[in-house]
Order: structure tokens, then C-alpha cells, then sequence
């Protein structure tokens, strides 16, 4: 079952990021008359706010997605020469701490959205602000369940410290 | 105050995640001057407003892609094919490698990861003394950060163009990428009259041989167009940065997964997963100081730290020496990208005070950084270096130590010499600061 959502989590990901490239690659088609014929005057109307919209959504799932792996950048020098039991300890703490901030700000999050929905800022936009904005609250509530989840983990001792982000991420570290 | 602050120091050294104490100082900040902790999310939401910042996701995704690609190898065949003849010509092969990889992957420590395993055995191969190699790969691994379009130099412009600054010029991408090109070729060149220097006297030179550079360039033909359409479009100032990282994201995709399939279609959604993850820990952390910039400038900080400063420090030039040894400390604690977010808010308007040129300011805090990578005790790249190498972390520190004190040289003339960063920048935006 968890299994089935990080996969889906992650399938997500790539495709949005696909998708951000897509776009990109869209909007400068039609700055650069590429495809012009093919398309109204002045280009894509609605590119250029489904654009930001997309590498918000990335930003927020790719953080979502860094909380499951614990790939968030922070200070970790102090934590690798610790005792087991101090390490324990220390972790725990700083996995609650992110949590609890992770669920305040989802709380806010939510504020916003509701904020969002009574007085769009941007009435131009072709995706309702709003829903755009549901991404915080949704991913912040995430980040906050993974992270008490993490520190649960710490707490009992049976979780190892990641690896730094860039060598874990290119598989080939200690080959 | 104090204890709050305290608190949050010792939870940043227990790990807590940068975006989680920036949070909690910001929210901090609004309640503590009356305003709603939704702004914190109002303020969040404004990346999305920035039109430099989808340039971000699409050349970290490029730079993952690229590391994975058999790329690197390519690079380092063609650089060796190129100057290999020369004495010390394998280290400058590693020298030239490294800042171009490092340039195009954006984040520093994949260069380390993708190169080293390619570089250190070519350098042992070449009876290059095995501490010289350790530290030069090392130091390498973070050598193109100020080379457009490498992450650090975009983060900084988007975050300087946040805050209005007064009797300051505003930061123009454009003049960033300009300004970090002689002092970063400055680095490159220092580094390699030292690896010729420290060349292995008795080992046989290579000759040139046409055929192989030939054969290398050849080899090379989907790579060679990369560095040049960045660096034209980026040069020729018409366009945008996102635009240049779309195309160069669009490139790799389809010349890797497409054309030469190096990376196999199963394995892309794991790269595209592993780069957005990268992304997301990076922009929640710019997003968040978005918001704790707006508490700094609503409370007066940078005006009230610059008071501060002024009180004891009357001359710029100690200024900037003091400006120096907190960026090193700082760079080497904060990892590079946060600590531009963090630091840029508080120290850019009191550079600006004692008359530093914004862009100016921007390359001395980058150089710093690039050295704060691989300081000890706990930069991040020995670390990396540390796993990539298998060798223990004091060893490459000993290795590191001479290239430290080029670099910090180098720094030191960036720092002093504000011609070499913007003598290159046009003629109606140079310096004209009174000090």
C-alpha cells in the first residue's frame, strides 16, 4: 500500500517535470516564431501561468518527496560524530521541530487558500488561484505526518542518517 | 530573543531542515510585529511570480541527466586529447573538466560524484603524487561556480532583486554573468600554473597526436554544442536565462534518452524524481526566506545591523576582510545555496553602505562560498570526496590545504581588485559608488 503511493508519488514527479519541460519548450516555440503559424497572435495566452503554476506544484511535491527520503538540505556534521544514544536524542528532536513547523505553516496553508478562493490576486489566471494554492496545504501536511514519522524512527533508534543529496541521488556513490 | 535564538541554533546544529528554522523565525517575526502568520504563505507563493526561477527546475533536471550520461567520460577524453601533451596537462584536463561539468550540473558535488571516478585513476595513471590528485579533485568539485549558468549565481540574482536597494543600481542577471567571468577564469588559471608547477618531473610526456583529438571531437559532437549555445545565449544578453534552460533541459533529454540512449526510459522517471527532490529542498528554503526577508526589511534590520557595524568598523577595506572570513565560515556551515538565501538579505544592504557594488558583492560571496565547499572541518564536498574516494576526510584535508591558500588568494584579488568583476559589464552601469 505505501508502497503503491511512493510509486505514484514519484510517477507524479517525473511527469510534472515533463511536463515543465514541455511548457518551456512550448512557450519558447512561440517567442521565437518556431511554430507560429500554428498558433493565435502573441503566442500561448495561458503558458506562461500554468508555467508557474507547474514549478510551484514541483517545488512543493519535490519537497514532499524530500521529507520521505530525507533528502532535506541541513547541518548534519554535528549528527555524524554523535554517540548512538545522543544521536537518538538530537534526531528525534529535529524531526519533531520540522514537523511541527511543517503543520502550522499547512494550517496557514489553508487560511491562504481560503483567502485565495473569496479574493483571487490574480483573476487572470487560467487555473483558479485557489486551487493552485492547494498545493501548500497538502504538501505541508505530508511533509509534517513524514517528518513526526522520521522522528518516531530516530526516536526508537532504527533510522540511519541519509546520504547527502547529490551523491545518493546519482547511484554510483562508494562504487 | 536570545533564548529563541539560541534555541534555533542548537536545532540547526541537531539537523533540523534549513526551510523549517527560517520558517520559524519569520513566522517569529510576523506575530511579533502584529501581522497575520498567513503572510508567511502569501510571501511563499510570490516564487511562483519569479520568471528566473523555472530556470532552476530545468537545469538541475539538464545537470542530473548529464551526470548519468557517459558525457563526463566523453569531456574528459576530448580535454586530454586537447592539452594531455602539456606538462601538468592531466591535471588541467581534471581543471577544465571539472568547472565546465560543474557550470552545466549547476549544483556543486555531482562533479565529484560523475568525474572522480574517470579523473583520479587517469591523474594516479599519470604518476601524478596521489595527495596532489585527492586535492585537486576536491577542490575541483566546486570550481565553475562563477560561470553562468551555475545555480548559485542565478539564486543570488533572484534574491538580490528582492531587496530595493538605495543608492545601489539594481542587480541584472545579465551583469551577474558577465561579472563572474574574469575572476572565475582568474581561479583556473592560478590552479593550473600550480598543477604544472607540480607536474611528475620523470613521467612520459604525452605527445599530440591529430588522430585522437580528431577522434575525440568526434566522439564528442552532441556534447561540444551544450557549453556553446549556454554560453552564447547567455553572452548575448537577448535571452532570458529560463529560455536558455529550457533549451539546454530540451537538448539533453532527447540527446540522451532519444538519440544516444545512454539513459534507458526506465531509469528517467528515478533522475527526473531525484532532480525535483533536489529542487524542492532548494526552493522551499528560498521560498520561506522570501518571507523572512519581508520581516528583516519591515523591522529595519540591515539598516540597524549596518549601524551596528559602522560603530566598529569605519574603514571598507576591514569591512571586507571581516565580510570574508564570516562568508568562509558561513559557506562552509550553510552549504553554498542556503547560505546565499540567508545571508544575502542581511549583508548585500551593509556591503552596499560601506559602497560595494551589489554585483560586485555577489562574486566576492560566491568565491567565498566555492572555498567554504571543501573547508574543514565540515564542508560538504570533502564528504562527498570522502565517499567518492573511499579515503578518510583528514587525508583530504592535508590534500586540500595548498589549493585552499590559491583560492583564498584569488578570493582575497576579487575581493580587492572590484575592476576584474566589473570591468566586463556595460560601461553605464560600472562602479560610480561613492564610498
Amino acid at each position: 500500500m505505501l508502497k503503491r503511493l511512493h510509486q505514484f508519488e514519484d510517477a507524479v514527479l517525473a511527469s510534472l517535470a515533463l511536463l515543465l519541460v514541455g511548457l518551456a519548450g512550448l512557450q519558447i516555440a512561440a517567442r521565437w516564431h518556431v511554430i507560429a503559424q500554428f498558433l493565435p497572435d502573441g503566442g500561448i495566452p495561458w503558458a506562461d501561468s500554468v508555467l508557474k503554476s507547474t514549478v510551484l506544484w514541483l517545488a512543493m511535491l519535490g519537497a514532499l518527496t524530500a521529507a520521505r527520503d530525507d533528502k532535506h538540505l541541513g547541518m548534519d556534521a554535528l549528527v555524524h560524530v554523535l554517540a548512538p544514544n545522543a544521536k537518538r536524542v538530537v534526531r528525534a528532536l529535529a524531526f519533531v521541530f520540522a514537523a511541527a513547523v511543517s503543520g502550522y505553516v499547512a494550517y496557514y496553508g489553508y487560511e491562504f487558500v481560503l483567502l485565495e478562493h473569496e479574493s483571487p490576486s490574480d483573476s487572470n489566471s487560467v487555473i483558479p488561484g485557489w486551487i493552485v494554492a492547494a498545493i501548500f496545504p497538502i504538501a505541508f501536511l505530508g511533509m509534517s505526518l513524514r517528518f513526526f514519522l522520521h522522528g518516531y524512527k530516530a526516536a526508537r533508534g532504527n533510522s540511519e542518517l541519509a546520504e547527502p543529496i547529490v551523491v545518493a541521488s546519482t547511484g554510483k556513490n562508494g562504487s | 530573543m536570545i533564548w529563541l535564538g539560541l534555541a534555533l541554533l542548537l536545532l540547526a546544529a541537531f539537523g533540523t531542515p534549513f526551510f523549517a528554522l527560517i520558517a520559524a523565525m519569520a513566522v517569529f517575526g510576523f506575530v511579533y510585529a502584529g501581522y497575520e502568520p498567513t503572510l508567511l504563505v502569501v510571501e511563499f507563493n510570490r516564487i511562483a511570480e519569479m520568471p528566473v526561477l523555472v530556470a532552476i527546475p530545468l537545469f538541475t533536471l539538464a545537470g542530473y541527466i548529464l551526470s548519468e550520461s557517459g558525457a563526463p567520460q566523453r569531456l574528459v577524453r576530448l580535454a586530454n586529447a586537447s592539452v594531455g601533451w602539456m606538462p601538468g596537462g592531466l591535471a588541467i584536463v581534471a581543471i577544465f573538466a571539472c568547472a565546465i561539468f560543474t557550470v552545466l550540473t549547476g549544483a556543486s558535488g555531482v562533479t565529484i560524484v560523475a568525474l572522480g571516478a574517470v579523473l583520479l585513476p587517469a591523474l594516479r595513471h599519470g604518476m601524478y603524487d596521489d595527495k596532489f590528485s585527492l586535492g585537486l579533485l576536491t577542490t575541483s568539485g566546486s570550481l565553475g561556480m562563477l560561470f553562468a549558468p551555475a545555480l548559485p549565481l542565478i539564486i543570488f540574482g533572484v534574491v538580490a532583486q528582492q531587496l530595493s536597494l538605495e543608492n545601489a543600481p539594481p542587480v541584472e542577471m545579465q551583469q551577474l554573468f558577465l561579472a563572474g567571468i574574469l575572476p572565475g577564469v582568474m581561479m583556473i588559471v592560478a590552479l593550473s600554473i600550480y598543477a604544472i608547477a607540480k607536474a611528475p618531473k620523470n613521467a612520459p610526456l604525452q605527445r599530440f597526436r591529430f588522430g585522437e583529438f580528431a577522434a575525440a571531437v568526434k566522439d564528442s559532437a552532441w556534447e561540444l554544442p551544450l557549453p556553446i549555445l549556454v554560453a552564447v545565449g547567455i553572452l548575448s544578453g537577448k535571452v532570458a536565462p529560463s529560455e536558455i534552460a529550457a533549451v539546454t533541459a530540451i537538448y539533453v533529454l532527447v540527446v540522451y534518452v532519444l538519440i544516444r540512449r545512454e539513459l534507458p526510459f526506465r531509469a528517467v522517471p528515478r533522475v527526473l524524481r531525484d532532480a525535483m527532490m533536489l529542487v524542492g529542498a532548494i526552493l522551499t528554503i528560498l521560498g520561506m526566506s522570501l518571507a523572512l526577508t519581508n520581516v528583516f526589511i519591515d523591522q529595519e534590520i540591515p539598516t540597524k545591523l549596518f549601524d551596528l557595524v559602522r560603530t566598529h568598523i569605519d574603514s571598507k577595506i576591514t569591512f571586507l576582510l571581516i565580510l570574508n572570513a564570516f562568508l568562509l565560515i558561513f559557506g562552509m556551515l550553510l552549504e553554498g545555496i542556503p547560505a546565499i538565501v540567508i545571508l544575502t538579505p542581511l549583508l548585500l544592504p551593509i556591503a552596499v553602505g560601506y559602497g560595494i557594488h551589489p554585483v560586485h558583492f555577489g562574486i566576492i560571496f560566491i568565491a567565498n562560498l566555492q572555498i567554504g565547499l571543501f573547508l574543514p572541518p565540515v564542508g560538504m564536498n570533502l564528504f562527498i570526496a570522502s565517499m567518492r574516494f573511499q579515503e578518510p576526510i583528514t587525508r583530504l584535508v592535508r590534500a586540500c590545504v595548498p589549493f585552499f591558500f590559491i583560492l583564498l588568494l584569488c578570493t582575497l584579488v576579487i575581493t580587492y581588485v572590484p575592476w576584474l568583476s566589473l570591468v566586463l559589464l556595460a560601461p553605464t552601469l560600472a562602479p560610480s559608488l561613492g564610498p
